[in-house]
C-alpha cells in the first residue's frame, strides 16, 4: 500500500470512531445546536479531505527525478530517533514512578551515551552534565519558581 | 503616546529589565545554536515566566524572539550553517563574506540591520495594532467565525507541502479542540470515558510536543555529521567600526525599507513566519539589484535584506497577535497561550481593556532591539564554543527542559505524557509530509470557531448573514480566493515540472 493511502485510510478509520463516540453524546433540549454538531462536522470534512488525498495518492504518477533527488545527501539515521523515543519514553514512565531527580539523571546520562559518540573517556563529562542538568533545573524550579516537581519512589 | 513612554520608563524598573536583557540573551544563545529554533527557545523560556507579573513575563518573551531573530546570523556567518530558519539567506552572503576575511563585518552587517529593520517595523506594529483592534470591535460572531476561517485557510494554502496535507493538519487542529467539554455547554464529548479528556487536551503541552519534540528528533536524524568542523577556529578577527556599518545599511535604502515591508507583511500573515520573510527579501534584494549575480558571492546587500526582513516579522506578527489575537507565528502562538496563563483573553478588546499590557509590551519592542545589539555584541566574544555544542549534549537537556515547560502548567503528569503523544505525531506528520503551522494553527483557533459559530446561529438562524454581512462575506470571499489561487498555483507549477506536486512516493 502506498504510504499516502495508508495515512488516508487510517484517519478514515479514525473519524469513523469519533464519529461513533460522538453519537454517545447526550444533546440537552432547548438549545438549536447541541454539543456533537461540531466534532461531526469537522469529522466529516476530515474524511472527505482524506478520500481527496487517497485520489491524490492513486491519480498521481511516479516522479523518477524526485526519486533520484532523494537519495542525494547523508541517509536519515532512524537507529538513533528510535532510541531517542525509547530512552524518552522510559523517561516519562519515569518520573512518577523514581521522582524527577533520580529520572532525569538517569535520562540525560542514558539519552546522551546512546546518541553519542560513546566513548568511555567521555563518560565523566556526560555524568557531570547529567548531575549538573538535574540539580540546576531541580534549584532553579522547585525551590526558585515553586514548581512541585513529580515525586516517586526514590524521592 | 504618553501611555508608551510611562511604560518605556516601568521596564527601567531593575527586575523588568533583567528580565528583558535574560530574555535577548536567551534568545540570542538559543538562535545561535543551529537545531534550537526560536520557538523552542521561547518554549523553554516560557515556565520561567509562569510566576512573573504578565507585562515582565510578556517583556521576556518579546525579548527573547527578537533576540532569537537576530541570533541566528551568529552561526550562519561564522559556520555557514543557519542558527533559525530565519537566517537561512544570511548565509548566503554572510558565510563567503566571513570566508574572505571579514567575519566581523559579515555579523555585525547583518545585527545592525536586524536592528533597523525591527525599529521601522515598530511604528506600524503600533499604529496597526491599535487601528485594527478598533476594527475587530465592531465585529459580531460572524466576522470572527470568517476571519478564524480565513486565517485557516491562508495558512492551509501557503503550505510548501501539498494543499491538501495543509488541510488535513488544519482540520485535524480543530478536531483536537473537540475533545473534552464543549465550550458552552460543558457537556463532556469524546473522552472515551477517560476523566483526563473531560477538560479536553492542553495546548501548551501540544505546542511544546509538536514543535519542540519532533524537531530534536528531526535533529536526531543528523547527529554527528557536518556541523563539526566547519566554519572557524576559535580566533577570529571581530573588530568593526561602526559608525562605517551603520553608513553601509542606509547607503541601500530602497533594499532596507523594502526587505523590511517584505518581512513586516509575513508577519502580518499567520504562521507564514521569519523563515519565509527572509527568503523572499533576499529573492527581492536579487531581483531588484543592478548587481545579481554578486549575490551568494559575499556582499552587504544579501544580508542587510535577510536580516532586516526577519526582525520587521516580528513587528507584523505582533500586530496580528495583538489585533485579532491570532498568533501570526508559533512564537506568538507561544506568547499568546502565556497571556491567557496570566488570566488575560486574547483578541481585539486585549489593546483596549490592557492598555498599559499592550503599551508595555510596544515599548519592550522598541527597547528590545538596541540592547539586542549590545547584548549580542557581548556574546560574540564567546560565541563560537557555544554554537558548536553537540547535539548529543544538547538534545537531552532541552528535552528536560520541554518536560519541566509542559508538566509545569498544572502539576500533573498527564501533561507531560500529552506532550510526549504529540511530539510523536509531530515526528511522524514532518515525515509524511504534513506541514505543523496548520495544525497548532487549529488547536488554537478551534474553540473560537466553535464558539463564534454557534453564538451566530443562536442570534439569528439565517446563516446567509455569513455572506451577507460585508466584512465577513469579504473574508469568506478571501478564503475562496486563496483556496483557489493556491490550487491554481499548484496546477501551474506541476504543469511547469510535467510532474505532479506531491511528494515522491514511499512504500510501507
Amino acid at each position: 500500500m502506498r504510504r499516502d493511502t495508508g495515512i488516508g485510510v487510517g484517519l478514515l478509520a479514525f473519524c469513523g470512531l469519533l464519529y461513533w463516540q460522538a453519537g454517545l453524546v447526550s444533546a440537552p433540549p432547548f438549545v438549536p445546536i447541541g454539543p456533537a454538531f461540531y466534532p461531526r462536522v469537522i469529522l466529516i470534512l476530515l474524511a472527505g479531505l482524506a478520500v481527496w488525498l487517497i485520489a491524490e495518492d492513486l491519480l498521481q504518477r511516479r516522479a523518477p527525478a524526485r526519486e533520484a533527488a532523494k537519495s542525494a545527501g547523508p541517509a536519515p539515521n532512524y537507529r538513533k530517533v528510535l532510541l531517542g523515543f525509547i530512552v524518552f519514553l522510559g523517561y516519562v514512565a519515569g518520573l512518577s514512578l523514581i521522582g524527577y531527580p533520580a529520572a532525569t539523571v538517569l535520562f540525560v546520562l542514558t539519552l546522551s551515551w546512546s546518541i553519542g559518540p560513546r566513548n568511555v573517556r567521555e563518560l565523566p563529562k556526560l555524568i557531570v552534565i547529567a548531575i549538573g542538568t538535574t540539580l540546576a533545573t531541580y534549584l532553579i524550579f522547585e525551590k526558585y519558581l515553586y514548581v512541585f516537581l513529580p515525586r516517586g519512589l526514590l524521592f | 503616546m504618553e501611555l508608551f513612554f510611562s511604560t518605556c520608563l516601568a521596564l527601567f524598573e531593575p527586575r523588568m529589565f533583567l528580565s528583558l536583557c535574560a530574555g535577548i540573551l536567551a534568545g540570542v544563545v538559543g538562535g545561535a545554536i543551529p537545531g534550537i529554533t526560536i520557538t523552542m527557545t521561547i518554549i523553554l523560556t516560557l515556565p520561567f515566566t509562569f510566576g512573573m507579573p504578565s507585562l515582565q513575563g510578556l517583556a521576556t518573551m518579546i525579548g527573547v524572539y527578537v533576540g532569537g531573530s537576530a541570533g541566528g546570523l551568529i552561526s550562519a556567518c561564522l559556520l555557514g550553517i543557519p542558527g533559525t530558519p530565519s537566517a537561512i539567506a544570511t548565509t548566503f552572503d554572510g558565510f563567503p563574506m566571513a570566508r574572505k576575511g571579514e567575519p566581523g563585518r559579515a555579523v555585525w552587517l547583518g545585527i545592525w540591520a536586524s536592528c533597523i529593520g525591527g525599529l521601522l517595523a515598530g511604528i506600524p506594529l503600533i499604529v496597526g495594532a491599535t487601528q485594527l483592534a478598533y476594527l475587530a470591535l465592531n465585529f459580531g460572531p460572524w466576522e470572527y467565525f470568517s476571519l478564524f476561517i480565513l486565517t485557516l485557510s491562508i495558512v492551509a494554502s501557503l503550505s510548501e507541502q501539498s494543499l491538501v496535507k495543509g488541510l488535513i493538519a488544519s482540520i485535524f487542529g480543530l478536531l483536537v479542540t473537540s475533545f473534552g467539554t464543549d465550550p458552552l455547554m460543558a457537556i463532556p464529548r469524546l473522552t472515551f470515558g477517560w476523566d483526563f479528556l473531560r477538560t479536553g487536551f492542553p495546548f501548551l503541552p501540544i505546542l511544546i510536543g509538536v514543535f519542540g519534540l519532533s524537531q530534536i528528533m528531526s535533529d536526531l536524524e543528523k547527529a554527528g555529521s557536518a556541523q563539526e568542523g566547519s566554519g572557524f577556529g576559535r580566533d577570529f578577527n571581530m573588530k568593526v567600526s561602526h559608525p562605517a556599518i551603520i553608513r553601509e545599511i542606509f547607503a541601500q535604502p530602497v533594499n532596507l525599507i523594502r526587505s523590511t515591508l517584505v518581512g513586516l507583511w509575513i508577519g502580518i500573515l499567520p504562521a507564514v513566519g521569519g523563515s519565509a520573510a527572509n527568503i523572499l527579501a533576499y529573492d527581492q534584494a536579487k531581483k531588484g539589484s543592478k548587481y545579481p549575480e554578486r549575490f551568494g558571492t559575499g556582499i552587504p546587500d544579501g544580508i542587510i535584506a535577510s536580516e532586516s526582513s526577519n526582525n520587521a516579522n516580528v513587528g507584523g506578527s505582533l500586530i496580528t497577535m495583538m489585533a485579532f489575537g491570532i498568533p501570526g507565528d508559533a512564537v506568538t502562538a507561544v506568547m499568546l497561550g502565556a497571556l491567557i496563563i496570566h488570566g488575560i483573553q486574547p483578541g481585539p478588546m486585549f489593546v483596549v481593556t490592557n492598555a498599559p499590557i499592550a503599551y508595555g509590551m510596544f515599548a519592550a519592542y522598541f527597547l528590545a532591539h538596541p540592547l539586542m545589539v549590545i547584548l549580542e555584541g557581548l556574546f560574540l566574544r564567546v560565541a563560537l564554543p557555544v554554537v558548536k555544542l553537540p547535539q548529543h549534549i544538547l538534545a537531552p537537556i532541552v528535552l528536560v527542559l520541554c518536560v519541566i515547560g509542559s508538566y509545569a502548567l498544572n502539576n500533573i503528569i498527564e501533561n507531560v505524557w500529552t506532550f510526549f503523544i504529540f511530539g510523536a505525531l509531530g515526528y511522524l506528520m514532518v515525515k509524511t509530509g504534513f506541514p505543523l503551522a496548520p495544525l497548532i494553527l487549529g488547536v488554537i483557533l478551534g474553540d473560537m470557531i466553535e464558539t463564534n459559530y454557534i453564538r451566530a446561529m443562536m442570534t439569528s438562524s439565517d446563516w446567509m448573514l455569513f455572506f451577507t454581512r460585508p466584512w465577513s462575506g469579504f473574508m469568506l470571499a478571501l478564503s475562496v480566493i486563496s483556496f483557489g489561487y493556491s490550487l491554481w498555483q499548484r496546477h501551474r507549477a506541476a504543469k511547469r515540472a510535467g510532474a505532479p506536486s506531491g511528494e515522491a512516493d514511499v512504500e510501507f
